[in-house]
């Protein structure tokens, strides 16, 4: 199998594009063979999260920003995560049918992904290193929404963008949504629609008030994506931020951040799976709370032996 | 571990009609499997693009405008040429009884005609990869 991704990674170097989806589905069904891969990003990729609630057009955003990015001579590729059926664990994935345009450009690379792992974090590093071998000048990845689940996506990229539409409750509504902290670039699509001045507002008055005064308050834009009117605009925003970013030396902090993360992430992962293992081993404890004392007792020397277990493990392999 | 099954349905040529399909998606979906779909109208050389950026396992073009014999034999030349000649080519819509001996030598593995249970379906990809697949 490393062998395998090996070969691959040799054709997704001379920009094969068979090789780039063979090797993402192989990372994807093989999780572990992502050691194999640089640990760093090597190239020059910037990552680009957006979030946003269904339906408030990130797709056909990106479709638009895509094709124009082609006509700058940049290259693009887009992860766009749909949520995963908990019953099923099947996954109908529609974004790329907003952005068959911009699919068909031999800059442009779209790959549907199933949001497994929440939001697919602990394979997203070895995904992004394969997308930046391949040398794409922009990453964007396609939140599911604006809530907990786009944060793995938010934390791992280098700029985070939110998608707002007018008209979707009141002001209140907005200021719930949990990426307004963490956002660089904020886009109000839909912008034709009622409410829309209403919302910059709101937003505006949120983070002259409100905000986390160490963040940068971050460009308010307005769109129709549909019509394809403030793709310029977004598509200079979001250069702007890259290089202030990069010259500031946020870019770099950012990555430092999102490694450690990453470590803290996979870590949990492993733990809370050997604990869900453990919690479902035997049957639940149904007669009183002296039994339940005794089941915990022995969930704790479990876990421990587990956890020993992976101690001694981890010295061998180093 | 194994991934789930990955399926591109799809409409090629002009056929404006797609709720057979959208409800094949969803039942697809239901059964464990990745289902992408890219829309009406599409040339088989977009959907061939789709197939091989998508990495997916299953194409199944859906027509029901009567141009089968001349648009799924595309699919699967241009599928070739695209190098994704491992995909399994399902197709499915109005075609006649006489068109599918037709059609399976041109490299379709089935033909599902109008009526077809779902469950049918999903049972013969299933049966194709081997096993039930279940979702991580």
């Amino acid at each position: 199998m490393s062998q395998d991704l090996g070969n691959l990674l040799e054709g997704v170097r001379n920009r094969d594009r068979f090789s780039l989806a063979r090797a993402l589905s192989l990372l994807e069904r093989y999780p572990d063979v992502a050691h194999l891969l640089p640990r760093e990003r090597g190239g020059h990729a910037t990552v680009v999260a957006v979030a946003g609630q269904p339906g408030a057009g990130k797709s056909t955003l990106l479709g638009r920003v895509a094709a124009e990015m082609t006509m700058r001579d940049m290259s693009v590729a887009v992860l766009a995560f749909d949520p995963v059926s908990p019953r099923s664990g099947g996954a109908l994935l529609g974004d790329r049918i907003r952005m068959l345009d911009a699919a068909e450009h031999p800059n442009v690379y779209v790959r549907s992904i199933a949001a497994r792992d929440p939001a697919g974090s602990s394979v997203l590093p070895a995904l992004l290193a394969v997308l930046d071998l391949y040398g794409f000048d922009f990453v964007f990845l396609e939140a599911v929404g604006a809530g907990q689940e786009a944060s793995p996506l938010l934390l791992a990229a280098d700029l985070a963008l939110l998608v707002l539409v007018p008209g979707l409750g009141d002001s209140v509504q907005t200021l719930k949504v949990d990426v307004l902290q963490i956002a660089d670039l904020i886009v109000i699509n839909k912008s034709d629609r009622p409410g829309a001045a209403e919302l910059v507002r709101d937003l505006s008055t949120y983070y002259r008030l409100l905000a986390d005064t160490s963040h940068p308050v971050p460009p308010i834009l307005q769109t129709v994506g549909s019509e394809g009117q403030g793709i310029t605009a977004m598509l200079e925003a979001i250069t702007e931020l890259r290089d202030r970013y990069a010259a500031s030396g946020i870019l770099e902090e950012r990555r430092r951040r999102a490694a450690t993360r990453l470590w803290q992430h996979t870590l949990r992962t492993r733990c809370l799976r050997i604990i869900d293992e453990l919690l479902n081993d035997g049957p639940a404890p149904d007669d009183g709370d002296h039994e339940v004392g005794t089941r915990e007792r022995q969930l704790y020397r479990k876990l421990a032996e587990r956890f020993a277990l992976l101690a001694a493990s981890s010295d061998d392999s180093r | 571990m194994r991934r789930p099954i990955r399926v591109l349905i799809a409409k090629p040529g002009l056929d404006g009609h797609d709720r057979g399909l959208k409800v094949l998606a969803r039942a697809l979906h239901d059964a464990g499997m990745e289902v992408i779909y890219t829309g009406l109208f599409q040339t088989p050389e977009t959907i061939a693009r789709s197939a091989v950026d998508e990495d997916v396992d299953v194409v199944g073009p859906s027509i029901l405008s009567g141009a089968h014999n001349q648009l799924v034999p595309e699919v699967v030349r241009a599928l070739r040429s695209a190098g994704k000649e491992d995909a399994l080519v399902l197709a499915g819509g109005i075609i006649p009884e006489e068109d599918i001996p037709f059609l399976k030598v041109q490299g379709v593995a089935k033909v599902f005609g109008p009526g077809t249970p779902l469950s049918e379906i999903i049972r013969f990809i299933e049966t194709h990869f081997g096993e039930p697949v279940r979702g991580a």
